[in-house]
């Protein structure tokens, strides 16, 4: 035990020592002026070094109605219906599966579409599937840590090691990082965004749900009702960068390549991630989609602002990352929710509506509401229709990633110069920007074989490249 | 590496103008030296533009960015002839 302890001691001492570097690092971010809101800031690290509006901490960057905003269950969305509503259960067969039958079943042969896109696509995916097996378990699984006993030796404080709460929440994003995120935040636990339930079908019953609800010191479940302890409060947000090219061929496998190989990512990183936190003996929720809505959680992580296309616009990735997080009792200072002209662009740019195969991006105004049992209304936003969206092209289609004028393949100081006349909210410059972005041809299809052809360490998430 | 080059060939122009300038014996005042010295980081600008598209691999991007500013520079250049240095020779 004692062995254990020293171990950890210096372990810690050393993650100390490197946080303090990271938050030398993090202290890079100039403010540039005072809002009335928050201050607007340039980091490199956290926003490649563009302009952006740290709000404080009771500001939230979205307006939400709370007569109307209900926790949502997770029976609800498209995922889950397509298992148990009659009304999914005779959906149309989704693109992705017909171009299968064509090419792997040798019915007939698909422009664009060869047998290395497939292969590079399956492999992609292979950890994205393995909430079955325990990955994001809400209970520690074998491993290390266990073997060691590392979560037995009661909480860690960060006065061990001389260290603020800030600086250990700064360690536990630098942890995050190392496990592959490609950024991190921390926010408290806004219990709206928890699923009001977990959908658990068996064999009898395909639409059941068990519900989730606070618990005193109730942790898991227990008669079949799952319980978060209220003690709970803290969410890590941590998002994965996909590759640029991979997206630039959607709606090509190439691109959900690159989505299920952001979901393998998001299964590794949370669980150890979670494992990390456990090891540090507080208890920890890993979840990719699962347990609750990722984007409002990242949002007041201060991971970035909602677009129209309803994914989360980070400002150093853009439109072209994946979500997960962990959620934690482990006391983390939050960060704050961060604003950088996304609504007012997305308000005049219509790109990825237009661009839709589907046609499931409202090209109006932003509402309270939408019209499919799956969105969950109560905030003011563009409310996307999760249905068509699937049955188009089950989960490839990444065109609204595509042609999104803030996904870029870095962050040179020619679109560094554009953010900053994004920040100024001028709706006539925004067009100006939005026709110049399409003339120079950002947002075409990059053809499969030109993507194969291409240089791999162009090819990569080279993460250097977007700073 | 390329905006090195650039930088060296555009300053390079520069001295060689500056010398045409002296060799013809044209007057020119600091408020046009201002607009010529303008007009030459114009052209850095619209280069390192075109270049970085190019690096980027948008080599759309540097066709239309170029046609447009580009397109500024020339009418710029021909202004600056007409204006200033027809004059500049004519009062020699």
């Amino acid at each position: 035990m004692t062995d254990n302890t020293i171990e950890r001691r210096s372990f810690l001492k050393r993650l100390g020592l490197s946080s303090a570097i990271l938050v030398g690092g993090l202290s890079s971010s100039r403010i540039i002026a005072e809002t009335t809101d928050g201050v607007l800031v340039r980091s490199d690290k956290d926003y490649g070094k563009f302009p952006v509006e740290r709000l404080k901490q009771n500001c939230i960057p979205y307006d939400m109605d709370s007569e109307i905003l209900k926790q949502m269950s997770e029976k609800r969305n498209v995922f889950s219906r397509n298992v148990w509503d009659p009304l999914r259960l005779n959906r149309p067969e989704t693109e992705e599966n017909i171009t299968y039958e064509n090419l792997v079943k040798g019915k007939g042969e698909i422009p664009d579409q060869t047998r290395l896109d497939y292969a590079l696509m399956a492999a992609s995916w292979k950890y994205a599937n393995m909430d079955y097996g325990g990955v994001y378990s809400w209970e520690l699984q074998d491993g290390m840590v266990g073997g060691m006993g590392l979560e037995k030796l009661g909480t860690w404080d960060p006065e061990e090691l001389d260290m603020t709460w800030n600086e250990a929440t700064a360690a536990v994003k630098h942890a995050a990082l190392f496990y592959g995120a490609s950024t991190a935040g921390v926010a408290e636990l806004n219990p709206l965004w928890l699923y009001s339930d977990r959908f658990s079908p068996d064999r009898k019953d395909r639409s059941r749900a068990l519900p989730v609800r606070p618990g005193d010191e109730r942790f898991g479940l227990e008669n079949d009702v799952w319980y978060i302890p209220e003690s709970m409060n803290r969410v890590v947000a941590v998002a994965f960068e996909e590759d640029f090219y991979g997206i630039c061929n959607s709606p090509g496998r190439l691109a959900s390549a690159a989505t299920g190989n952001g979901y393998s990512r998001m299964a590794f990183t949370a669980s150890t991630l979670a494992d990390f936190i456990r090891a540090l003996g507080y208890r920890a929720i890993p979840a990719g989609n699962g347990i609750g809505l990722s984007i409002p959680m990242a949002i007041d992580a201060g991971l970035g602002e909602l677009g129209r296309n309803g994914i989360l616009i980070n400002p150093k990735f853009g439109p072209r990352i994946r979500l997960a997080k962990v959620i934690t009792d482990m006391p983390l200072i939050p960060d704050s929710p961060i604003k950088f002209g996304v609504t007012e662009f997305c308000e005049d740019c219509m790109l990825c509506a237009e661009h839709c195969p589907s046609g499931s991006i409202p090209d109006g105004k932003r509402t309270w509401s939408g019209t499919s049992v799956s969105n969950n209304p109560g905030v003011l936003k563009w409310y996307i229709h999760p249905e068509t969206c699937y049955d188009f092209n089950g989960f490839s289609c990444s065109n609204c990633k595509r042609v999104c004028p803030f996904n870029k393949p870095n962050n040179s100081w020619l679109h560094k110069m554009i953010r900053e006349f994004i920040e100024l909210k001028a709706g006539s410059l925004n067009k100006i920007m939005i026709s110049l972005d399409q003339a120079s041809g950002y947002g075409e299809q990059l053809s499969d074989m030109d993507f194969w052809k291409m240089d791999g360490n162009q090819s990569i998430t080279a993460r250097e490249k977007m700073e | 590496m390329v905006e090195f080059f650039l930088g060296g060939l555009i300053t390079s122009g520069f001295i060689l103008f500056y010398s045409h300038t002296r060799k013809n014996g044209m007057k020119i005042s600091i408020f046009q030296w201002m607009i010529i010295i303008a007009a030459f980081v114009y052209l850095s600008f619209v280069s390192a533009t075109v270049v970085e598209f190019v690096e980027e691999g948008t080599f759309k991007g540097a066709a239309v960015i170029g046609c447009i500013m580009g397109f500024a520079a020339v009418i710029w250049g021909i202004l600056i002839n007409r204006f200033i240095l027809t004059k500049s020779t004519k009062k020699k």
